[in-house]
């Protein structure tokens, strides 16, 4: 399907419990942003260790963010997303690995843990992907709730697709 | 739809498919950082590790397995999603749901000439 496009980071070093990825879908009538993966894991740390992990969405204030502009999955696909890579996290950006989280409301969607030598991937199935629709006042991220071990050799991200 | 031909149940490599992920099968580790080999002080995935929920596998011989993006649109729209089975960031042609490591092998969980099933590694391809 075209209009699918990834925002991801490799090799990161993280700067705390604070967000790996924020997504804010632009005001109406754009389109929506469906959600269809998250990603996170590390290659640094060879000791098992388990990790918090959390879907969440952050109103008013947003976080401070690396930016990252969205890359089209498919590589013949000529659309550009409606996002644009930004460090504040307003409406109609995409931002990776916060430095500073703000004091945006924030409301838990999602939590989990996993062991780091394994990573994590979420796929949900259809029904259960998060889509935040165009106009939403919130933007959608995940983050570590809990700091990590080692801060070194994170890869992360998502895959959403407008509809 | 399809972003592969499947051809006897394994996806035809063509640079020419529009909708792909993959380039010739192959990833950019660039763009995809996750699927990139690990180094060798990463241990060996215990067993009985599946993906999901976990993002990747690494065999005896360090090779890194993960789920790619290209999946067929019809299984999607039923639930029983299917990805491309990926290895060292390239695609290896089968499809599944799960990727298990198990007793030492990889094996994958998808549907293969109708019907679902296990299949496992044998260095090669997915028997």
């Amino acid at each position: 399907m075209a209009r699918e496009f990834n925002v991801s980071t490799g090799n990161a070093t993280l700067q705390g419990s604070l967000m790996l990825v924020f997504l804010h879908s632009s005001g109406a009538p754009a389109f929506n942003i469906e959600i269809l993966r998250w990603w996170c894991g590390q290659a640094a740390n060879a000791t098992s260790a388990q990790q918090f992990i959390r879907i969440e969405s952050q109103v008013t204030s947003f976080p401070t963010l690396t930016s990252a502009t969205p890359a089209s999955l498919k590589r013949q696909d000529a659309n550009v997303s409606t996002l644009v890579g930004s460090t504040n996290g307003f409406a109609g950006t995409a931002g990776v690995n916060s430095s500073t989280d703000n004091a945006g409301s924030k409301t838990q969607i999602l939590d989990d843990a996993f062991n780091v030598l394994n990573g994590w991937l979420q796929v949900p199935t259809p029904p259960e992907t998060i889509v935040a629709p165009a106009g939403y006042a919130s933007g959608v991220g995940m983050r570590t709730p809990t700091s990590v071990a080692t801060t070194t050799g994170w890869a992360f991200g998502c895959q959403f697709r407008e509809v | 739809m399809i972003s592969g031909l499947m051809v006897g149940g394994h996806a035809h490599f063509d640079a020419k498919i529009p909708l792909s992920a993959a380039w010739n099968g192959q990833y950019n580790l660039n763009q995809f950082g996750f699927m990139r080999p690990q180094g060798p002080h990463m241990p060996v995935t215990e067993a009985y590790v599946a993906i999901p929920p976990a993002l990747w596998i690494r065999d005896s011989e360090n090779a890194l397995w993960t789920l790619g993006f290209d999946y067929d649109e019809r299984e999607w729209r039923t639930g029983k999603f299917e990805y491309d089975v990926v290895r060292n960031g390239r695609k290896t042609g089968d499809f599944c749901r799960v990727i298990e490591y198990r007793a030492g092998k990889v094996r994958i969980w998808g549907a293969d000439g109708g019907t679902c099933k296990w299949r496992t590694f044998n260095g090669r391809c997915f028997v």
